[in-house]
């Protein structure tokens, strides 16, 4: 097999590794969870422990696993219970915040799904007490009983957008409350996810706290809900008494600054009087692993006196951050940017060497014209050997000092002990003396060029020319003062005269049309190129010779 | 092509005239009203309009990610834009972060120049206000997904050498979740890389800063909300700053403000010539037409 | 993007089938027709007089890094080296990246090796790196197009401000220039500096043109398809939301 045949093979393997990386849906499974965990949910059913929370594989790339509490022992399934859907909208980019009912159907999992617009709320059932779930889609708040899925707003009629929520699920009837970005709460109820009615007014109409919660829970206390506020350091409860809201807080145990517990999702069981926390705390680790430690673990409210310092008692589940454990196509992906990077890098030694190549024949040769004798010159010039030697080498021995000074400068001046040393200093001289300076004047040149050239090349030799003529002056001037003084001169009933306006019509609907349409073909040709390169048709890449 | 018979009428002088009277005259203008400072009307986009309505309405619990990337020759267009919107942002107390790349060495020391100027102007703190780092270039939009997904895995330390997880301003600021604005400052806007892998995945708004000849290329994506925001050249340097100044935030003009003028005399002495140019092509044709005749 | 959605699945799909399809008819047999497309038939005419003059001739890749781009460049400048191969001509390419040297190097010295010319040219004077700045990068390809009185100037690739600095350098040197560029923004520049200019899809044309492989022309007729079906679709989407505005299905059908 020829060696051209062998690239194209390997190329072909490589191409349809990223091309299936791309395009099948992804299916997390084995360790789901090890990037971070959080926002715990506990429900008791059937005199069994289910805790349900949100593993990470990636940043932002949520999924809920599920936790059995048999024995005394905590016991994780393998495999998550609810993962995003790559094909429908909702939950594309993850899962966060859930919160469990138990239901005649069986467990009803709400969660806020992520997408490209605002978290929607969702829900899916199980009839396998959380093993899996089916998705059952967003749901749906009215406010005038029609209870209908927008486009713009997949859960209905909200006032707002969701940041948080709770569920409740009693006597065949839901509860729903939804904590809003404006820090409102609203509550809404109905028989069921697809017809809650929200109401009037909102239960919480201003801001109780400064700052947004990292968690919010409601639960009832006989009728009448109370609110739970889970903050970095403290997790507040309000109750509302004659029209105002009461609040009762529990601060985490002081801490040493930056390495201190941050409390991130909560959820209150009320059987047991139990908060379930999610906790994220730094710690030094490898660059690419996550900084966090994060653990699921639980509290007791019910026996702490308001104010009283709180700390977890219970650890469920501890995760030190881990490098993603990647899905099964992923691995590739994070592995060919570093290939990419480090190859990158080597490849700047090889146009080093060839500067210095050229660089150094240069000088070379003049320096053996420099001691040859009269008559037996190599290069053109005699005479004045120092001068030939400056007309045919001198930039070039310019140029290799000034890298060596540049390198030693740069790499001796850049450092924090470097700051006031010559070598900072020269450094910060070559580049705001030289370099940039020397950069905005070869810049400026094409300001002059570019004068000479449509002095020469500009002129109205056709009809097309001319309207390309008066559309390139409208622009220009448009776009300059001149043009918005011109503009005054104007009245507003005759604005199509006016430059500035004329000339953002001519850059935003014609140009904007000409461009998009070279755009596509040009994308498209490239599309086909790299198809042609893929599947090894075309053999211009491997060499200039077929 | 200019006639080759020595004996030349004026116009095809005018016409065919060497290029380096041209470049006299065009150094003689712009110097000249780079001395004489002329106080011109600051034109007013609306694109740049709805940039600074982002930035007032910008939540304080996330940062803006901006993207500095001009070099020491298109200073005059695009520090005036990098500046102007810094200022803005430290006004309004929003944190951002300043990415630079290993490409463009020129935006890293240029960015910090007026970075550090600015912050010091307005009493702000490296770590806690701002921070700036530089990304390694993958190829390009690898390079933006890895740091939209984790900013800290991908960049790791910022440009002192501290590592992200011991600024305090980075705790909460770990991925493209946590920005609420792009904003790129550039010759290119170049933002297909940025709208493709991060704006239409992640949905977060992004803004553009660029040469005023490249900006054309803008446009198309402006209507269709991809970008939210534009600042094309001096000009947009100069309503940007003009909106600055207004809102109390500085009370000296920067420099696209005295770019933009100079900038306006120097576009109207090319039009001038070349409706001269063409003025003598005509001239020429109607002699050689009478001279037939 | 972080994955493929479902449209973009079908149109990857669609487009890969009209291209592989008209690659497999081509293949055995059917005829197209490819327009003209007078920048790239003139090359052959700038390298013979480049000759006839013994002007050097300059070929710059741009700007690009290893890329579809850096490809299609270098099929042409394969073409251009074994056509100035043949005439014992030096080719001078000028290089921005590094990745791109190492290619480069390798279809320059194949060019002159398939000619039976190897060796006739040092490799270090013909190709040079010369920077990753794009300033310095314009300045020094400037002055090497003065200095060696370049007969005849080629760009093919993607350019950012240093395409002003090129084109002018070679227009006041008297250099025949073709410009073939994906890079829009630049093309004012080059049409009025240059004796041709071809931008956009065209520039991926160009490596079918050269050896009208039936493989190279049938991926071409396979592009225009793929237009024709996002023609239809933009009018279509543009029509129906123009009568429908307020419809929510028809929105959501056109809004997937």
């Amino acid at each position: 097999m020829s060696k051209r045949n062998v690239l194209k093979i390997i190329a072909f393997l490589v191409g349809l590794y990223f091309f299936l990386e791309y395009i099948l849906p992804e299916k997390v499974g084995g360790e789901f969870d090890s990037y971070e965990v959080g926002s715990p949910v506990c429900v008791e059913k059937d005199g069994k422990k289910l805790q349900f929370y949100v593993g990470n594989y990636y940043k932002g790339r949520g999924i809920i696993g599920r936790m059995v509490k048999s024995s005394g022992k905590w016991k994780k399934d393998q495999k998550p219970c609810l993962q995003r859907s790559l094909f429908l909208k909702f939950d594309q980019y993850g899962l966060i915040e859930p919160d469990v009912a138990i239901t005649p159907e069986g467990l009803t999992l709400l969660y806020l799904g992520q997408n490209e617009k605002e978290p929607v709320l969702c829900y899916a059932v199980s009839s396998d007490d959380g093993q899996t779930f089916k998705k059952k889609g967003p749901v749906v708040i009215s406010t005038n009983d029609v209870f209908k899925t927008f486009e713009n707003a997949p859960n209905g009629q909200i006032p707002d957008r969701i940041k948080s929520f709770a569920a409740d699920y009693k006597g065949g009837s839901w509860d729903v409350y939804l904590f809003t970005m404006t820090y409102r709460v609203w509550h809404a109820a109905g028989p069921d996810l697809k017809h809650l009615t929200l109401d009037a007014q909102p239960l919480v109409s201003t801001a109780l706290l400064e700052k947004s919660p990292n968690a919010f829970d409601v639960y009832k206390e006989g009728d009448a809900p109370v609110l739970v506020y889970v903050m970095d350091r403290e997790i507040v409860e309000f109750r509302q008494g004659g029209g105002n809201w009461t609040p009762k807080s529990w601060k985490a145990p002081a801490g040493n600054g930056t390495n201190d517990t941050i409390y991130a999702g909560g959820r209150m069981d009320t059987s047991d009087g139990t908060l379930y926390l999610g906790t994220k705390k730094m710690q030094k680790a490898r660059p690419i692993d996550s900084p966090y430690e994060t653990t699921l673990c639980a509290v007791n409210l019910r026996d702490k006196g308001d104010g009283e310092p709180l700390a977890p008692e219970m650890t469920v589940y501890k995760k030190v951050g881990a490098s993603p454990r990647p899905t099964y196509l992923s691995y590739g992906t994070e592995w060919a940017g570093k290939f990419l990077t480090v190859v990158g890098s080597f490849a700047i030694f090889i146009a080093m060497i060839n500067l210095m190549l050229f660089h150094g024949k240069k000088i070379y040769q003049s320096a053996l014209n420099y001691n040859a004798p009269v008559g037996e010159e190599k290069l053109p010039g005699g005479g004045a050997p120092f001068r030939n030697f400056l007309k045919n080498a001198g930039y070039s021995a310019v140029f290799l000092i000034f890298l060596a000074v540049m390198i030693v400068c740069a790499l001796k001046g850049q450092t924090d002990e470097a700051k006031g040393t010559i070598w900072k200093t020269s450094f910060d001289f070559l580049f705001n003396a030289i370099q940039a300076p020397m950069g905005s004047a070869v810049f400026s040149m094409i300001t002059f060029y570019m004068i000479s050239a449509a002095y020469r090349s500009f002129k109205v030799r056709s009809l097309e020319a001319g309207f390309l003529m008066a559309a390139a002056i409208v622009c220009m001037v448009g776009q300059m003062p001149i043009g918005e003084l011109l503009a005054s001169l104007v009245p507003e009933s005759w604005k199509l005269l006016q430059l500035p306006w004329l000339s953002s019509k001519l850059l935003s609907v014609l140009n904007a049309a000409a461009y998009r349409a070279v755009l596509i073909g040009t994308l498209i040709g490239s599309v086909a190129i790299s198809l042609r390169i893929w599947l090894g048709l075309d053999n211009s890449v491997y060499s200039s010779v077929d | 092509m200019a006639p080759e018979n020595k004996k030349r009428s004026l116009w095809d002088r005018i016409q065919f005239c060497d290029p380096r009277i041209l470049y006299a005259l065009f150094a003689v203008v712009v110097i000249g009203f780079e001395m004489i400072q002329i106080k011109m009307p600051v034109p007013n986009p609306i694109w740049v309009g709805k940039l600074y309505d982002r930035i007032e309405s910008l939540p304080p619990d996330k940062a803006v990610l901006i993207d500095c990337d001009y070099g020491a020759g298109n200073r005059g267009e695009c520090e005036g834009q990098f500046k102007a919107v810094i200022q803005h942002l430290f006004a309004r107390n929003i944190k951002f972060m300043v990415v630079t790349w290993t490409t463009n060495v020129e935006g890293q020391k240029l960015g910090r120049q007026v970075l550090d100027e600015v912050a010091k102007k307005m009493n702000k703190v490296d770590g806690e206000d701002y921070v700036m780092f530089q990304a390694i270039v993958n190829a390009g939009g690898v390079t933006l997904q890895s740091l939209a997904k984790d900013i800290h895995g991908f960049v790791v330390k910022d440009i002192n050498g501290r590592d992200l997880n011991e600024i305090p301003m980075m705790k909460n600021f770990r991925s493209i979740a946590d920005v609420s604005l792009i904003y790129r400052v550039a010759y290119s806007w170049g933002g297909i890389p940025w709208i493709g892998f991060v704006q239409s995945v992640y949905g977060t708004p992004l803004a553009a800063g660029s040469a005023g000849i490249e900006s054309s290329t803008a446009y198309p994506y402006l209507d269709s909300g991809q970008l939210c925001g534009l600042l094309a050249g001096a000009a947009g340097a100069a309503a940007y700053e003009k909106r600055v100044m207004e809102a109390g935030i500085v009370n000296e003009t920067g420099i696209g403000t005295k770019t933009v003028s100079v900038q306006s005399f120097a576009t109207l002495f090319v039009v001038v010539s070349i409706l001269i140019s063409n003025f003598a092509m005509f001239m020429s044709k109607w002699q050689s037409k009478r001279g037939r005749a | 993007m972080d994955h493929a959605t479902l449209p973009i699945i079908i149109f990857i799909l669609l487009f890969s089938g009209f291209i592989i399809t008209m690659i497999m008819l081509t293949k055995r047999g059917k005829e197209v027709f490819l327009r003209p497309i007078n920048g790239l038939k003139v090359i052959d005419d700038a390298i013979g007089r480049a000759a006839e003059e013994d002007r050097p001739i300059m070929f710059n890749l741009g700007f690009d890094d290893l890329s579809v781009n850096l490809f299609c460049s270098l099929a042409v400048m394969g073409y251009v080296v074994r056509k100035a191969a043949k005439l014992s001509m030096p080719v001078y390419v000028p290089l921005a990246q590094p990745l791109a040297y190492a290619m480069a190097e390798e279809f320059w010295k194949d060019g002159y090796a398939a000619m039976g010319k190897e060796g006739m040219f040092a490799v270090e004077d013909c190709l040079r790196y010369m920077s990753s700045n794009q300033s310095a990068l314009g300045a020094g390809i400037a002055g090497w197009i003065k200095r060696e009185h370049v007969g005849a100037n080629f760009m093919f690739g993607t350019y950012g401000f240093e395409s002003m600095m090129l084109a002018e350098a070679g227009q006041q040197a008297g250099a025949f220039q073709i410009a073939c560029t994906p890079s829009f923004y630049q093309v004012p520049f080059f049409m009025v500096s240059c004796d041709y200019t071809v931008f956009g899809e065209e520039f991926y044309a160009a490596g079918a043109y050269f050896n009208r492989d039936p493989v190279l022309t049938g991926s071409l007729v396979g592009q225009d398809y793929s237009k024709l079906v996002l023609l239809i679709l933009i009018v279509l989407g543009s029509l129906l939301l123009t009568i429908f505005q307020k419809t929510d299905y028809l929105r959501l059908l056109l809004q997937w």
